[in-house]
């Protein structure tokens, strides 16, 4: 391991952040949030700045970092992140336990959403703004940023987006890796423009249209009010809300493909099929379970609450507009199992991705079919190509690893929820898939805060290893990836 | 900018790394998936997996964008058709490395430009010429040809007995030769810039300078008074390499000995040679060598296909008495390595000739030919001057040149002159100009108004 560069990037990452906080901290100075805000905020830029500075300065840059140091600067970078993103939220007392504060901002970075904050709508401005600007830079991802506005030395750039954007398909949109970077970052951003301007234009005010756009075009879920979206009371706003958040689980490479090169190519990704498919069927499905018991609603009202509910836990999302916790066990089973699917690879939603579901349901289709024909050779293909074999065994062995950190953490929880088993599975499920609220005693209307503070770390680190899927961080756990 | 590469071997991948630093996206495209694998973990390049001249290959590799197509697959045929698709998908620039000579110089049977090709280039071919020029130069670190070769380029190191180290170089020069070359660059360290009239040498600066093959000689004669006087060639290996060296040198006045140890080879080296004398035998023999008539002013140059053999008879023909030894390896890689140990006088490598062949190519789009050298990264880029060209009635020191360039040579109705400073441009003027690296831009569009 070469150190001087993975901590002069390290650096960097902080530098980055310090200068999203400096612009919440001018929003705080510009709204007159009280001095306690913007001290807060500037003790945060400080605790930004000053290291990573320093980092930078006592280190050269130029030198050339591999794939080791690649996954160093990734999951230093996230971890810094979150210890540096909290120092706002524990100075201005908004929030009182180190843990807590490390666990709300984890949650943003990771996009998961979970809150320790029974109100959010309490806190100064300034502070919202800068919550829903850890989903934003997380949500594409912090280091993809660097990436992109960074000359990095040789094959840096490409360690740095391996190590953060990780998954089973190599989607480039250009040969070099910054310009990959530059152009996904450029559909994110202008996927939030758009949908600030129509969220306004829905009734939102500019403040809240922008905070709201930032946690769902990044599937992060942190709101500004208390009960999620759906405090709004308006249709309009959420079907905006629901469909970019769908959007926003799809693969980018393919909104990419649509809005620059003018080529409509979701018909013929199989993974983008799929993915509306269980969207569809899961929607129908449980809009007739919850029409069923209630009916006193409109056939209208039912389908957007259930579509709403299911694209928000699908996508990973983890906003809320009704308390899905009480509906019916069927429709809450459903949820429970969408939480393990997750978006689109190359999306900013998390969990197991559904094209790895595609792999291992085609795999374990071949399986079956092999007790038939022993000596029959079939391929899997995704899109008309054969998947490699090495392919197919990391794709079945992630989620096999994924189920298994899921139980270990389950019964790390399950110390302290005790009895009950819904809550703790829930829990978990909700973090490692970076969703956010899950059933139970961290249902849509509770939260994280009743929970001790060695669980509320326990449960940051799920988040981060959910959000790198899972490889990144625990390759760092072996000794000989620190050798110099 | 984009560039596609079809063929991830050596030669493909080093010249991938060099188009990525010069500013290119690349994408390599190979049939090995083995290959593709071990350069996405060295390189930001994006990979392609598949037969190179498969026009579903191509597309996949996004040939519609790409600017530049070069194919250096081991096999002739798939590089031409790689090229032919390029030339239906519009790609600009089209390369193919060649390797059989009668398919290169076929004319109106394979009408190579026709089909698509832009420049048909045989490493072996390039590295043969590269050797002769060296080879008429010894003692020089770099040579490279200007003007169709009636100029050279070249780079030599300033040694601790040297006359340039006395005084301000206007002084410790005869005045003869001191006319006929122009010193365009000097390199210390990592540093290069260009030396004027007062600039004072240390020992370890590398120079280059330009001028005419007799001019550099007795500018060689003056800074190594006791550099090794050469003129005897021995070749050891008949292959194409050795055979077109060979070619190369019989038009100078060397006295050239080719060794070959398959009677069939040396048959057919002979028939196509004229004045050089064949010999069959095992040039890793110490007397085979002694027999092939290798003394004190004989340069050896081994060209086998195998990198340890070529190395290994190097080191004999210097125990029989070769004052200048030169072996040819197949990796880019080895040949720092065997400078560095000095344990052989140079090396060459046909993959790195390639490249230079390619990128000379590449980058002499903007004006009519750019010379790139290998060990320092400056530029000479060659013009001719139009009649309405701003230049032309002009002389030298009128000129305000972009600061890091300077006018190293030029040509009038075939006759080299000597660029100084009361010369006036007239139309038709071939001239040479060198830049630095970050100039080179800057220059050419300069010389393009």
């Amino acid at each position: 391991m070469k150190f001087r560069p993975v901590i002069h990037l390290i650096g960097w990452t902080l530098v980055v952040l310090g200068c999203a906080m400096t612009a919440c901290m001018a929003v705080a100075w510009s709204v007159e949030d009280g001095p306690a805000a913007v001290r807060a905020l500037a003790f945060g830029c400080a605790s930004a700045f000053i290291p990573g500075v320093l980092m930078m300065a006592c280190t050269r840059g130029h030198e050339e970092i591999g794939r080791r140091e690649g996954f160093a600067v990734v999951v230093l970078s996230w971890l810094g992140a979150a210890i540096v993103g909290a120092v706002p939220f524990k100075a201005a007392g908004v929030i009182s336990t180190w843990p807590a504060a490390v666990f709300e901002t984890m949650s943003g970075f990771t996009t998961t959403g979970a809150s320790v904050l029974a109100d959010p709508s309490v806190l100064p401005k300034s502070l919202l703004l800068w919550r829903a600007t850890t989903q934003f830079l997380g949500g594409m991802g912090v280091l993809v940023l660097v990436v992109a506005i960074l000359p990095l030395v040789g094959t840096g750039g490409m360690q740095l987006f391996r190590a953060e954007m990780p998954g089973p398909t190599k989607d480039r949109l250009t040969p070099r890796i910054a310009g990959t970077a530059k152009r996904l970052w450029g559909v994110y951003v202008g996927f939030a423009f758009a949908e600030t301007v129509l969220l306004r234009w829905a009734g939102m005010s500019w403040f809240e249209a922008i905070c709201h756009t930032f946690t769902t075009v990044s599937t992060g879920g942190f709101s500004t009010r208390a009960g999620s979206i759906g405090e709004f009371q308006s249709p309009l706003i959420e079907w905006i809300v629901i469909a970019f958040m769908f959007l926003g689980g799809a693969n980018f490479a393919l909104h990419y493909r649509a809005l620059a090169r003018r080529e409509l190519a979701y018909h013929r990704d199989s993974e983008f099929k799929l993915y509306s498919l269980i969207v569809i069927v899961a929607i129908l499905l449980v809009s007739e379970v919850i029409g069923f018991t209630s009916g006193v609603l409109a056939p209208l009202d039912t389908l957007r609450k259930a579509a709403f509910a299911v694209v928000s836990v699908l996508t990973t999302t983890g906003f809320a507009t009704e308390d899905f916790d009480r509906w019916p066990a069927l429709a809450r089973i459903v949820l429970f199992g969408l939480m393990f699917l997750g978006g689109c690879a190359g999306s900013t939603a998390g969990s197991i991705k559904i094209v790895r579901v595609l792999i291992v349901l085609r795999m374990l289709g071949r399986e079956i079919y092999r007790w038939l024909q022993p000596d029959a050779v079939v391929s899997i293909k995704v899109d008309k190509e054969a998947v490699e074999a090495p392919v197919l065994l990391n794709v079945a062995l992630f989620v096999v690893l994924y189920l298994l950190v899921f139980a270990v953490g389950t019964a790390v929880m399950a110390v302290h929820f005790g009895d009950d088993w819904v809550s703790p599975m829930s829990a978990v499920a909700a973090c490692l898939g970076n969703i956010g609220p899950g059933l139970g005693a961290v249902g849509p209307v509770q939260t994280y805060a009743p929970i001790p503070g060695w669980a509320q770390l326990w449960l940051a680190l799920l988040m981060l290893l959910g959000r790198l899927e899972l490889f990144t961080v625990l390759v760092l756990w072996l000794p000989s990836c620190w050798r110099r | 900018m984009k560039a596609i590469i079809v063929g991830a071997g050596s030669a493909g991948r080093e010249l991938a790394s060099r188009l990525y630093t010069e500013g290119y996206g690349v994408v390599l495209v190979d049939r090995a998936p083995a290959a593709l694998e071990a350069v996405a973990d060295e390189m930001d390049v994006q990979t392609v997996e598949g037969h190179g001249a498969s026009p579903t290959v191509l597309k996949k590799a996004g040939i519609a964008d790409a600017d530049l197509l070069v194919a250096v697959t081991d096999d002739d045929e798939v590089n031409i058709l790689a090229c032919i698709c390029a030339k239906s998908a519009g790609t600009r620039h089209r390369v193919a490395r060649i390797s059989r000579y009668d398919v290169r110089s076929s004319g109106d049977l394979l009408p190579l430009k026709d089909l698509g090709v832009d420049l048909a280039v045989n490493p072996k071919e390039e590295c043969a010429l590269e050797l002769a020029y060296m080879l008429q130069l010894p003692g020089a670190e770099e040579v490279v040809d200007l003007m169709g070769g009636r100029v050279l380029a070249m780079g030599f190191k300033v040694s601790a007995d040297s006359p340039l180290l006395r005084a301000p170089i206007r002084e410790c020069l005869p005045l003869d030769v001191a006319s006929a070359v122009r010193l365009i660059a000097r390199r210390r360290g990592d540093k290069v810039d260009i030396p004027r009239g007062e600039s004072v040498f240390g020992v370890g600066d590398d120079l280059y300078a330009v001028g005419q093959p007799s001019a550099l000689m007795s500018l060689l004669n003056v800074v190594f008074p006791d550099r090794p006087m050469i003129d005897r060639v021995v070749i050891g290996g008949g292959g194409t390499l050795g055979l077109s060296l060979a070619k190369n040198l019989e038009k100078t006045t060397l006295e050239v000995v080719l060794i070959e140890a398959d009677s069939a080879v040396a048959d057919e080296c002979s028939a196509v040679l004229e004045r050089t004398l064949v010999l069959r035998g095992d040039a890793m023999n110490a007397e085979v060598l002694e027999n092939a008539g290798v003394h004190d002013r004989t340069a050896f140059v081994s060209t086998t296909g195998s990198d340890e053999h070529n190395i290994i008879m190097c080191l004999v023909a210097q125990k029989v008495g070769a004052s200048f030894t030169v072996a040819s390896v197949s990796k880019p890689a080895y040949v720092p390595i065997i400078q560095n140990q000095s344990l052989l006088d140079r090396a060459v490598s046909p993959h790195l000739s390639l490249m230079n062949a390619i990128l000379h190519f590449v980058r002499g789009r903007a004006v009519q030919a750019a010379t790139v050298f290998q060990t320092i990264n400056g530029e000479l880029l060659e013009v001719r001057l139009e009649a309405d060209h701003p230049w032309v009635g002009k002389a030298i020191r009128e000129i305000q040149m972009p600061a890091g360039s300077i006018v190293a040579t030029m040509e009038r109705d075939g006759q080299v002159l000597v660029p100084t400073g009361d010369l006036r441009f007239q139309a038709g003027d071939r001239v040479a100009v060198f830049a630095l690296p970050g100039t080179v831009r800057k220059l050419q569009r300069w010389l393009n108004r």
